[in-house]
């Protein structure tokens, strides 16, 4: 693992301490924010909504199947 | 990223249209830039800034206002068009940006930013954007976070000694962006959003809560809670923004300050100068009271010695005199005595008589003694004379004060000629700074520290009310979590929604300081690796990065070396500049503004033999003094893949002509 890769720096951190959210949210918010760390007019918080609420409708699918 | 052409068009001393093509060899990677002093080796570096972010700096990063980015020869002859087009490649990309100001049409001369209007056009093989996707675009190509750490002013490169001091507001700013270049963003702004999402999401779990009669109490908790929220991040926000508004006050002082730097010092001169002249009176006014004093009685020391012979032969007489009355009383006593032996003609001493014979001879003894007597007549007045007159001269003492006076006569010719150069230099100073109001410098000074002390008080604020902020949402945090646990909320939409966002706000959050724990590491080790090429104190152990990213020099023993020089400094930086562009970046030029200024010709040979390596492409802005052609290019000849030369057409004008 690269100690500096902050995606392996959130999921290392997830693992100790034995989180529940699930590692694709955890990796898409970071791509999500990654891609648009440097933009001027930040558009990311509807973006970082959407994973939430996908995630959560996904919760609810699996727990309905 | 590439840089592939520059097209500069009345932009600073360049006027009408330039061209610039970068080397593109991946070996013969270094461009090479000669200019003097003042021809406009940092208006380049300022073009390709300007070209792709729309901002061009001065000192403390401060923006050049449009107005001055115009040529100003172009503009007299009434043209106020300026324009940078920067051609690179990029993934296999061909970019093509190209922006412009000119004056507005109603503005007969711009004074301000807003007289100009600006367009920005780019180009992505091809293809044109639309204004609204031109600015990510660059950023994602190449940041402008990033850009103080490839697009450098090497004269400030002294700037990164503040990371060494502990809450330099410097210090905190350069942070700030190595942080923004590494790539921390990414994490923060992720925290940032999870913050306000999380919000959100416990607003929505306390209005499901209230609805629960168990639950109504903990749902008005996080609702006095979050108003409390509101509040301190209300007040944090304004906080800020003053602390942003007074650190701008200090810039533009500390712009003002440096501008008159010469004059500050002249200043300071004057006011020693000053109170030298008051001291120097004061010695003057000193020694002419000592004069005066000594005056009262010279005449004493210029009498002295004629009065010393006279006393002298006054002396001798008065001990003739006496040798004489003593004379005379023993011949009295001599005449006496024969007398009663006349009378009694016994020997006082065997008490026999004395034979008849005899007396004939005491009696002329008697007569030749009574005769000396009578000779040896001494006038007991005379005597008495003496005694008055060497009385009187023998109070003529001398003190030395001939000799002192002509001492302290010398002394003031010294003062005066002191005092005269003192007063030349003052003249000289006075006319210099005549111009300037060093009042208003000073009370700039004043303003400055007053500031620096608010803006302590702000940080200390800001302090606070983070620490509020910390402990309120703790609490939210807990309360969330028990509304989360407890039955009638447990597996709620809203619960869960909660409890996701926690958990990546909290992920988040913990990864900001870990990240940065990491990173420092990382750019330790390669400024480490830079660094042992680019000193030639081969001993040192290496660079040690502390919470700041300021590096400080490990020596054989391990322990820090406490004092640096000039040349240290520029040699940390640069390996500082390069551990951070390791770290942050894995391609991507450097443009470099007069790196090598304040190295010695073993540090500049070690210098220029490593720069080829820093990056894909170095463009180096450099004077004669820093490389000399004839001697220092042979370093890295082989590596130079495009040379250039500022060539002076007038003190407003300069030319980019293609060398050799």
């Amino acid at each position: 693992m690269n100690k500096s890769d902050p995606l392996a720096v959130l999921l290392k951190i997830k693992e100790k301490k034995g989180f529940q959210v699930d590692d694709e949210l955890l990796t898409q918010c970071y791509q999500l924010q990654n891609e648009h760390q440097y933009d001027r007019d930040r558009t990311t918080l509807k973006k970082m909504e959407a994973l939430i609420e996908d995630a959560l409708v996904k919760g609810e699918e699996d727990k309905l199947l | 990223m590439k840089l592939q052409e520059l097209i500069i068009n009345n932009f600073m001393p360049y006027k009408g249209e330039q061209r610039v093509a970068f080397p593109q060899h991946e070996t013969q990677n270094v461009m090479l830039l000669f200019g003097d002093n003042m021809r406009g080796k940092t208006s380049f570096l300022n073009s390709i800034r300007w070209g792709f972010y729309g901002l061009a700096v001065g000192r403390h990063l401060r923006t050049i206002p449009r107005v001055n980015l115009v040529n100003i020869d172009a503009a007299a002859e009434g043209d106020w068009l300026m324009s940078i087009t920067l051609k690179f490649s990029h993934n296999d990309k061909l970019y093509e940006l190209r922006r412009q100001i000119t004056k507005k049409e109603h503005i007969s001369k711009p004074r301000s930013d807003s007289d100009f209007e600006e367009s920005v056009g780019l180009r992505v093989d091809g293809e044109v954007l639309t204004a609204d996707k031109i600015v990510n675009e660059v950023n994602q190509v190449i940041p402008e976070e990033i850009s103080r750490f490839f697009l450098f002013d090497g004269e400030l490169l002294q700037e990164y000694e503040n990371l060494l001091i502990e809450e330099s507001e410097q210090g905190e700013k350069i942070k700030e962006h190595i942080e923004q270049a590494l790539g921390v963003p990414a994490l923060v702004h992720g925290r940032d959003e999870l913050k306000t999402l999380l919000k959100t999401a416990r607003n929505l779990q306390a209005k499901d809560a209230k609805k629960d009669k168990e639950l109504q109490q903990h749902a008005e908790q996080q609702r006095q809670l979050e108003i409390q929220l509101t509040s301190l991040e209300k007040d944090q926000k304004d906080l800020k923004a003053q602390k942003t508004e007074k650190q701008n006050e200090i810039d533009v002082i500390d712009d003002e300050l440096k501008n008159t730097e010469a004059v500050q010092r002249k200043k300071v001169e004057l006011e020693g100068l000053t109170g030298e002249k008051k001291v120097t009176e004061q010695q003057l006014i000193a020694q002419e009271d000592e004069q005066r004093q000594l005056l009262k009685t010279a005449w004493k020391d210029v009498l002295f010695n004629s009065v010393s012979l006279i006393l002298e032969n006054l002396r001798a007489q008065r001990d003739g005199i006496q040798s004489a009355l003593s004379r005379k009383a023993t011949l009295e006593n001599k005449v006496k005595e024969l007398k009663d032996t006349l009378e009694d003609p016994t020997c006082p001493t065997c008490q026999q008589d004395i034979p008849a014979e005899k007396m004939s001879t005491i009696k002329n003894s008697i007569d030749q003694l009574s005769a000396e007597c009578e000779l040896s007549e001494v006038n007991i007045e005379d005597m008495s004379g003496l005694n008055n007159k060497i009385d009187q001269l023998s109070k003529i003492q001398s003190q030395g004060e001939g000799a002192r006076i002509v001492e302290l006569s010398n002394k003031q010719r010294q003062c005066e000629v002191e005092l005269i150069k003192i007063e030349t230099k003052l003249d000289e100073i006075e006319e210099e700074i005549r111009e300037f109001d060093t009042d208003q410098i000073m009370r700039q000074r004043e303003k400055r520290e007053q500031l620096s002390i608010l803006l302590s008080r702000i940080g200390s604020d800001l302090n606070k009310i983070k620490q509020d902020i910390d402990k309120n949402q703790e609490a939210q945090d807990h309360i969330a979590t028990l509304i989360s646990k407890s039955a009638g909320a447990k597996g709620q939409l809203s619960s869960r929604r909660v409890n996701i966002c926690q958990e990546l706000e909290q992920l988040f959050s913990e990864g900001i300081n870990q990240l940065r724990d990491a990173l420092r590491g990382e750019v330790q080790q390669f400024a480490s690796d830079a660094f042992a090429e680019l000193t030639t104190e081969k001993t040192y152990n290496g660079l040690e990065i502390n919470q700041n990213y300021g590096l400080s020099i490990i020596d054989h023993e391990g322990r820090i070396l406490k004092e640096r020089s000039a040349g240290a400094e520029q040699v940390v930086a640069l390996a500082l500049i390069d551990g951070l562009n390791r770290t942050a970046r894995k391609s991507g030029p450097i443009v470099m503004d007069t790196p090598l200024g304040r190295l010695d010709p073993k540090h500049r040979s070690n210098v220029l033999k490593y720069l080829p390596k820093m990056a894909e492409q170095v463009v180096l802005l450099v004077h004669e003094g820093e490389i000399d052609p004839d001697r220092d290019l042979s370093n890295f000849a082989e590596r130079i893949g495009a040379r250039y030369q500022i060539e002076r057409i007038s003190a407003t004008e300069s030319r980019i002509v293609k060398g050799d």
